[in-house]
């Protein structure tokens, strides 16, 4: 059944929808990932650049469809790019001759079969590179002998795999149904054969692609970005319990260019909307500060990813220009919403605008002062999605929200933190008093890799208001004091994935990770 | 499998459970008026208490049984089904309330703030002394005091209830009680002086 899912994706896939699971197709095989081009048209005829075992060079183009004469004439000059222009890439020896490779999820027709024979023959006589060609069929082989071979164990659930296969891919990400699907992946037990460790990361993420079509076809890139952070969350679990970092990073790196390609997607999308609206229903103005409020924090947390990941281009004037247009649309609308704000102090205070940067922080800070100590109902806490504290603001709540939240907060240790560290000692000591009303709450994992899973089984939460009086200096050098014990090493590789956890698990936000983001964020600044 | 329309018994479940939860929550006036905290993940919770203190959580668990025959379940009307569930909850919310009080004896036994009136009567001297000895926030805006909510067994009501007209309209009992609220709010007042940021 699983099968016929799979071909179902491949045939309905555009080559952006299955370039990430041809990637871990050809990891399996032994293929070393070089380069993917994930934002756009492929450069240089090239849309994937690897080494395979033997460390031959190898360049893919990517086809969706069926290639008839007509339309093999017309991409014919991109094929030839692709096998005549040498890889341009710093990992690459440009004097080797590379491997050539056409993928296509439909077939070739007849004619261009021939075609492809004959240029081949007349270039081999000639000693030049030839094309090789993948076709649908193959390809259809490929990953499901790959799901057949690898799954370590059986799909636990059948149905939640079919339901989040045809969930519609317009809507916000089901977290907690695709986290209980994925972790019917995760190897069990403490200790495990590396390779099979292997294995259900690669499953983990092909599992992960053919779910995540149906945002795909629907341009819904922001579940499509969550549902990618929450698939590299789950690599990131493995590689952690593990100790397996080493043998997962090709699939962690995979996930990591899907996270990239969508968000670059939604960036794009929203840059280009005129006013954000985008639907025909009369209360959309009811949703647009939910929504605003959410593409800044996705807009500046991707531009921080790429900043952590090295990325030279990671600054982008248009973001600044999306965060002054909209700057009184954006709304704190639940401790959920906060990562929101606090990735666009970072993203303020990193391009120099510290006093817009500290106006977002004091705003936060005031905001959850506001809700606990004037209107006494508090924020609702980050265990509730977005749709949740949408729902409860409109009156739309199908069972009431019984849990209290007034005088607690999960995210006032971290505000805090992050406000003594950038010097606003005034401002703090203004709010103090109501300051040490609200208790501050934190969950604390058990094992780190719990770290990354959207509820952990062992852990403990930690609650405990402010002092009372409260020294400055001593806040200051609590808020500097870093104990990289208290860290996943998995944050320590990948920090530039941080910042996206807590757009789609904003509980995982804790003072002790705020401090090392802030470090890495603001360390050069 | 029999005939069978399990979209409504799964509605009509999810309803009378939704009861149970409600009834459980509302129904001793203490119980709803706390606060309601939810663990979403873990097996811990630790908490710290206003003298800076860090105290485990133990978790207890309230549950109540009741058992109908199959014989009874044919004939079950929603009704019946109502007074069962309410019945549970009734228990429960006993259960949960009086482990409540104990837990409240035992922590202000330790901190010093508990009175055993060794059998004597419940007097307005008692009442002050009481009073004394918890501690009474003030409104910031208005200056008005939360007062604490003040529960007793019906049997010590039924002997006080006619003596409080004569307590609220005693004018010395009304100067006395007037200055320990003077002294509550002054307390208040020290104590939140010492909220603040310092050097």
């Amino acid at each position: 059944m699983i099968e016929r899912v799979i071909e179902n994706w491949l045939i309905n896939s555009d080559e952006r929808g299955y370039q990430i699971p041809f990637c871990q197709l050809l990891n399996l095989k032994g293929y070393k990932i070089v380069h993917i081009s994930v934002h756009g048209p492929f450069e240089q005829g090239k849309d994937i650049i690897a080494l395979d075992s033997h460390k031959n060079p190898c360049a893919f183009q990517l086809k969706a469809g069926d290639i008839s004469l007509d339309r093999w004439r017309k991409i014919r000059s991109e094929v030839e790019e692709l096998l005549d222009i040498p890889i341009n890439h710093p990992g690459i020896d440009k004097t080797i001759p590379h491997n050539a490779i056409l993928v296509t999820n439909g077939t070739l027709s007849d004619p261009v079969r021939r075609e492809i024979d004959d240029r081949n023959e007349s270039r081999k006589r000639k000693g030049q590179t030839i094309l090789d060609v993948i076709t649908g069929g193959l390809l259809l082989s490929d990953f499901i002998s790959a799901n057949e071979k690898f799954v370590p164990t059986e799909i636990r659930d059948i149905q939640s795999f079919f339901n989040l296969y045809t969930y519609p891919g317009i809507n916000p990400l089901p977290k907690d149904k695709l986290f209980n699907f994925l972790s019917g992946i995760f190897p069990p037990g403490n200790k495990i054969d590396k390779k099979k460790i292997i294995l259900a990361a690669a499953n983990n993420l092909l599992f992960s692609a053919y779910l995540f079509s149906t945002y795909e076809r629907a341009k819904n890139y922001w579940s499509l970005a969550d549902g990618w952070i929450i698939a590299t969350a789950q690599l990131l679990a493995m590689a952690e319990k593990y100790n397996a970092y080493e043998e997962l990073q090709p699939s962690i790196d995979l996930s990591l260019k899907a996270i990239d390609g969508a968000l670059s997607n939604l960036q794009k999308e929203a840059l280009e909307s005129p006013d954000l609206l985008q639907s025909k229903s009369l209360f959309e103005g009811m949703i647009l500060p939910f929504r605003t409020s959410i593409l800044a924090g996705y807009l500046t947390a991707y531009r921080l990813f790429l900043l952590l990941q090295g990325d030279k281009g990671w600054f982008d004037e248009k973001v600044i220009d999306f965060l002054n247009k909209y700057r009184d649309d954006i709304k704190i609308f639940s401790e959920g919403s906060l990562p929101f704000f606090i990735s666009t102090f970072w993203y303020l205070n990193r391009i120099g605008e510290k006093e817009a940067a500290n106006r977002v922080l004091t705003i936060i800070i005031n905001s959850i002062i506001y809700t606990h100590r004037k209107e006494k109902v508090g924020l609702i806490n980050p265990y509730y999605e977005h749709e949740t504290a949408l729902r409860s603001f409109i009156g739309l709540l199908e069972d009431p929200i019984t849990e209290t939240f007034v005088d607690s907060s999960y995210s006032l240790d971290s505000v805090i933190t992050l406000a003594a560290r950038h010097n606003l000692k005034a401002f703090l000591a203004s709010m103090w008093r109501p300051i040490t009303h609200i208790q501050m709450i934190e969950f604390i994992p058990k094992y780190q890799w719990e770290t990354f899973l959207y509820r952990a089984e062992h852990g403990k939460l930690e609650s405990g208001f402010p002092k009372q009086t409260q020294s400055w200096s001593k806040l200051v050098e609590d808020s500097h004091t870093n104990n990289e014990t208290d860290l996943p090493r998995g944050f320590r590789r990948y920090p530039q994935f941080l910042i996206l956890l807590w757009l789609v698990y904003p509980h995982r936000m804790r003072s002790a990770y705020v401090r090392y983001l802030d470090d890495a964020i603001t360390k050069e600044n | 499998m029999l005939p069978d329309f399990p979209n409504i018994l799964a509605k009509l479940d999810n309803l009378i459970t939704k009861r149970l939860q409600y009834r459980v929550r509302m129904g001793d006036p203490i119980i709803s008026m706390a606060h309601h905290t939810f663990q979403h993940e873990g097996d811990r919770m630790v908490f710290g208490t206003v003298d800076g203190k860090q105290k485990e959580m133990d978790y207890k668990q309230f549950e109540s049984v009741f058992q109908i025959s199959r014989e009874e379940i044919k004939s079950l009307t929603i009704g019946d089904i109502i007074k069962k569930i309410d019945a549970v909850a009734e228990e429960m919310t006993g259960n949960m309330a009086r482990t409540m009080f104990s837990t409240i004896e035992q922590i202000t036994k330790e901190a010093g703030t508990s009175i055993d009136q060794g059998g004597k009567p419940f007097t307005f001297e008692t009442f002050l002394e009481v009073l004394e000895r918890v501690w009474i926030d003030y409104d910031e805006e208005t200056g008005r005091p939360h007062m604490p909510s003040l529960v007793m067994h019906p049997n010590l009501y039924a002997k006080i209830k006619d003596k409080l007209p004569e307590w609220e309209s005693n004018p010395e009992y009304k100067r006395r009680y007037e200055e320990i609220m003077k002294r509550k709010y002054r307390e208040w007042y020290d104590r939140e002086s010492n909220r603040k940021l310092v050097d």
